[in-house]
């Protein structure tokens, strides 16, 4: 029982670190609640199907170019539509939930309602420490762990991390320096997007995908965020296994809807008594 | 003027379909009344600088309080109609309390977050929400014995209640009250200091948002004559913010003019249901994008949000 | 006679930075009393404690007897606890009238039970014309009276402020550096305001300044503080011999005669 709580809680907590880490990336450097962040989740899983089971790739290749394109998308959302916003917190949310409600209703109308079957290019299962574990969701969780640890160092160690750690701070500052806002700001949300599209493009094959799959990864996204601090990644990463241990173990003992209102509760309760999130700067 | 022709609008409106007496008209003009009251809770939430992604989550609570009262507690519908609205605004000044003390961007995860427990609470207690599948059977609105089940008498209902909300509304965004609002959404900490306690007015406008919200979800239960939990989820609070951009955030017939250009066209175009949120999702872009200054309400809320 | 505000061991920190420490004061009726410090010393966050915009990590504030509720500004407004920003701030694009109206009215509403007893709202809006104009004369703004606030010189702005706090009919009045960002004749003209808002009102005042000379004129008594904490106190020129307070103030080197603080100019932009 315990250890199935843990590996649960190893896999869960993986994704739900991948699917937090684009959302708090974009809101720490640009003060952005990308509401439309589920629906770039989405955008992935349909992107991975396409060129998988439309175009026919292999799942090896289709998986990073559905995140790239993913990205993508976001470097044009940003350009096209929030750079306007920069700095206007009520008109970022409003367009983010415009974007997110036209990304649902072109799926919807392309796709239609129901949305498609995708294939499972892995399967089978394997032992570990006499609990047996799906290929494709070990995969998974160990996909999402390179891809937060490859985050976290292009954010510490390369010029581009600097550079939009330093537009977070204090753009004024950063634009005296001769870092522009307007070239870290497409940079990160290509990143943000990029990750959410791998998280979509991850999970894809392991649940169904349809044109709403993103409100349930929006929702996830923002607990973990939310209870770390809007915008900080290491708070990110403690949460979602905090999350991840909550989900599981009401899961285990209840039911999933009994475990999504309990973290409904804790993110409630940290909103009112610290808005900046347990590890978030106050 | 523009009060004379918007009064003028809203005559017509309220006419249109006796003057047509066609059942799909009245169904249409229904279904906008009940839109704009939702509308109208959001436009009171954007009034005091805080855009509350919860307020269909209130006219849920409206809606199974005013099922459940009427269809096993067998309440008359008046009465179950009122504690339809006292029920969320009650509801909203206890949480206002505490959450309104939230602001900005938090105010909106907050709600947004609450919204979706308020929903996953109906799905998980099928006592005595019924789950899922939510509530059959709802009888009709009566008022004294006198059956409003026919369209054109819910119709009149509907307007009654809309017009009392606006009446509402208008009494406190407008005059004396009107000012204390607008002094809090400019300049908080000045108005403060003039001995405004501005939690006390956040909360009691969050009130009465809550209030009229739950107004809709009596007239939808009782309309309709069944609920689900996923009527009440975050896409109803998004069309409420929508109508509110198209129809002018910074009037108060904002949301009415929102919901009558909104409501109508996917009712209208049956194979156009598919295309809805896409043509919902794409109006706001286009609004924000390229039409901002009609936007007067949001520069107010902008600056305060910042 | 008991002190009209007294100020106990009242403490604060945001984060690690202390910005009031343990401070303990008091105002007594129709007194003047000078809060004096550099920059970050934490004078407006005394005064944000004692009007109850923030809320203290520890003390009191007993205000005409009664112990102030923290975080409930509104309310200690309506006590007769009025004050003025650092930075002249308006309403809106409203003329000074209207802002002048609503200041005069607003104690009336304070909250939303005012909607229940009418009839004293009715009282004090008849009596607000009339308080509106006398104050738009008393502060010497009666000939702008029409104008918009947002439009107004700098200098008229502050007193505009001074003039809200005023129309509120308080019984002290915190004014947090009236004179920053005035030039020379501004300034003269908001020293003789303030000072006639005591002598012909009685109304106390707490005013923080860096105009040392202007502060030292104006004022019966001088609380100096730095990081914090109560440094020195007493007559001007008894504090403006204290070593303490020359030392943490003025750095051994700075002009007594400068006409505005150090942030003058800031404030001015
Ligand atoms: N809201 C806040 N959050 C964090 N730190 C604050 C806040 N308000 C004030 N501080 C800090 O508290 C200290 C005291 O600030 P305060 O504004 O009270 O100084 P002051 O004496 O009024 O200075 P000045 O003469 O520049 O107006 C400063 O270090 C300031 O940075
Ligand atoms: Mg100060």
């Amino acid at each position: 029982m315990f250890q199935q709580f843990l590996v649960v809680l190893g896999l869960t907590a993986a994704i739900y670190m991948l699917l937090a880490l684009g959302f708090t990336l974009i809101f720490g450097i640009m003060r952005v609640v990308n509401f439309a962040h589920g629906e770039f989740v989405m955008l992935g899983a349909y992107a991975v199907y396409v060129l998988q089971d439309v175009v026919g790739l292999d799942y090896f290749v289709a998986l990073p170019l559905a995140a790239l394109l993913v990205g993508l998308a976001g470097v044009l959302a940003e350009i096209l539509i929030f750079r306007r916003f920069t700095g206007d917190e009520l008109g970022s949310m409003i367009v983010a939930l415009a974007l997110a409600v036209s990304l649902k209703g072109a799926v919807t109308v392309i796709f239609g309602v129901e949305g498609p079957p995708i294939s499972r290019a892995i399967t089978g299962a394997v032992e570990i420490g006499g609990t047996l574990l799906p290929k494709d969701q070990l995969f998974a969780a160990a996909v999402a762990v390179l891809a937060v640890a490859a985050t976290h160092l292009l954010m510490t160690r390369s010029r581009l991390g600097l550079a939009m750690r330093a537009v977070a701070q204090a753009p004024d500052v950063a634009r005296l320096q001769g870092i522009s806002p307007w070239r870290t700001y497409p940079a990160a949300f290509a990143i943000g997007c990029f990750l959410a599209g791998l998280a979509g493009a991850l999970t894809a094959p392991l649940y169904s995908i349809e044109p709403h799959m993103g409100d349930a990864a929006l929702m996830r996204a923002f607990v973990v965020v939310v209870l770390g601090g809007l915008g900080s990644i290491p708070g990110a990463l403690i949460a979602a296994f905090v999350l991840g241990a909550v989900d599981a173990g009401m899961s285990i003992l209840f039911n999933p809807t009994i475990a999504a209102l309990t973290s409904f509760g804790i993110v409630i309760a940290v909103l009112i008594a610290r808005p900046a999130g347990i590890l978030g700067r106050a | 003027m523009l009060q004379v022709l918007i009064g003028a609008a809203a005559a017509a409106l309220a006419a249109l379909p006796f003057l047509a007496s066609d059942a799909f008209l009245y169904h249409v003009a229904i279904l906008i009344g009940i839109e704009a009251l939702l509308a109208l809770s959001l436009h009171l939430t954007l009034r005091i600088g805080q855009l509350s992604l919860a307020q269909a989550a209130f006219m849920g609570m409206g809606a199974y309080a005013s099922a459940l009262l009427t269809r096993d507690l067998s309440l008359p519908f008046p009465a179950a109609f009122l504690a339809a609205v006292l029920i969320p605004a009650a509801i909203a000044a206890v949480l206002g309390t505490v959450i309104l003390k939230v602001r900005g961007v938090h105010f909106a995860l907050l709600t947004f977050v609450l919204g979706q427990a308020v929903v996953l609470i109906f799905v998980e207690f099928v006592v005595p929400f019924g789950g899922n599948n939510g509530l059959m059977r709802i009888p009709g609105a009566e008022i004294a014995g006198l059956p409003l089940q026919s369209r054109p008498a819910f119709y009149a209902l509907t307007l009654v209640v809309l017009g009392a909300a606006f009446a509402v509304v208008a009494r406190l965004v407008r005059g004396e009250t009107g000012r204390i609002l607008d002094g809090l959404a400019a300049n908080e900490a000045l108005t403060q200091s003039l001995g405004i306690d501005a939690l006390a007015w956040r909360r009691l406008v969050f009130a009465v948002s809550g209030g009229v919200a739950g107004a809709a979800g009596s007239l939808y239960a009782h309309y309709l004559g069944y609920i689900s939990p996923e009527a009440f989820g975050i896409t109803a609070t998004i069309n409420a913010l929508i109508m509110n951009v198209v129809g002018g955030v910074a009037l108060l017939a904002g949301p009415l003019i929102g919901a009558v250009i909104l409501v109508p066209l996917p009712e209208l175009f049956r194979s156009a249901l598919l295309y809805q949120q896409l043509f919902y999702g794409l109006s706001l872009l286009a609004l924000m994008l390229f039409m901002p200054r009609g936007l007067g309400g949001l520069v107010v809320a902008r600056r305060h949000a910042r | 006679m008991s002190a009209l505000l007294s100020v106990n061991e009242l403490s604060r920190s945001f984060g690690g930075i202390k910005a009031v420490a343990g401070v303990g004061l008091s105002v007594d009726q129709g007194e003047i009393v000078g809060l004096v410090g550099p920059n970050g010393a934490g004078k407006t966050t005394l005064f944000n404690l004692i009007t109850g915009t923030l809320k203290p990590d520890a003390g009191q504030v007993v205000f005409g007897g009664r112990r102030l509720v923290a975080g409930e500004p509104g309310a200690n407004a309506r006590l007769g606890l009025a004050r003025s920003f650092q930075q002249a701030t308006t309403i809106a694009d409203l003329s000074v009238r209207a802002h002048l109206e609503r200041a005069a009215v607003f104690p009336a509403l304070g909250r939303p039970s005012f909607l229940l007893r009418r009839s004293a709202v009715m009282a004090v809006r008849e009596r607000a014309a009339a308080t509106v104009q006398e104050i738009l004369v008393f502060a010497g703004l009666d000939r702008v009276a029409e104008e918009s606030a947002d439009a107004l010189p700098y200098g008229l702005q502050k007193i505009l402020g001074v003039a809200m706090a005023l129309a509120t009919g308080p019984k002290m009045l915190l004014a947090d550096e009236p004179a920053a960002g005035l030039n020379g004749a501004e300034t003269l003209v908001m020293e003789a305001l303030l000072r006639r808002i005591r002598d012909t009102r009685g109304i106390a005042l707490m005013v923080i300044e860096h105009d040392v000379p202007l502060v030292m004129r104006l004022s019966d008594r001088i609380v100096a503080l730095a990081h914090g904490t109560v440094i020195a106190e007493g007559k001007p020129a008894e504090v403006r011999a204290d070593r303490a307070f020359i030392e943490a103030y003025l750095g051994g080197e700075a002009d007594f005669g400068a006409a505005s603080g150090p942030e003058g100019e800031a404030h001015a932009a």
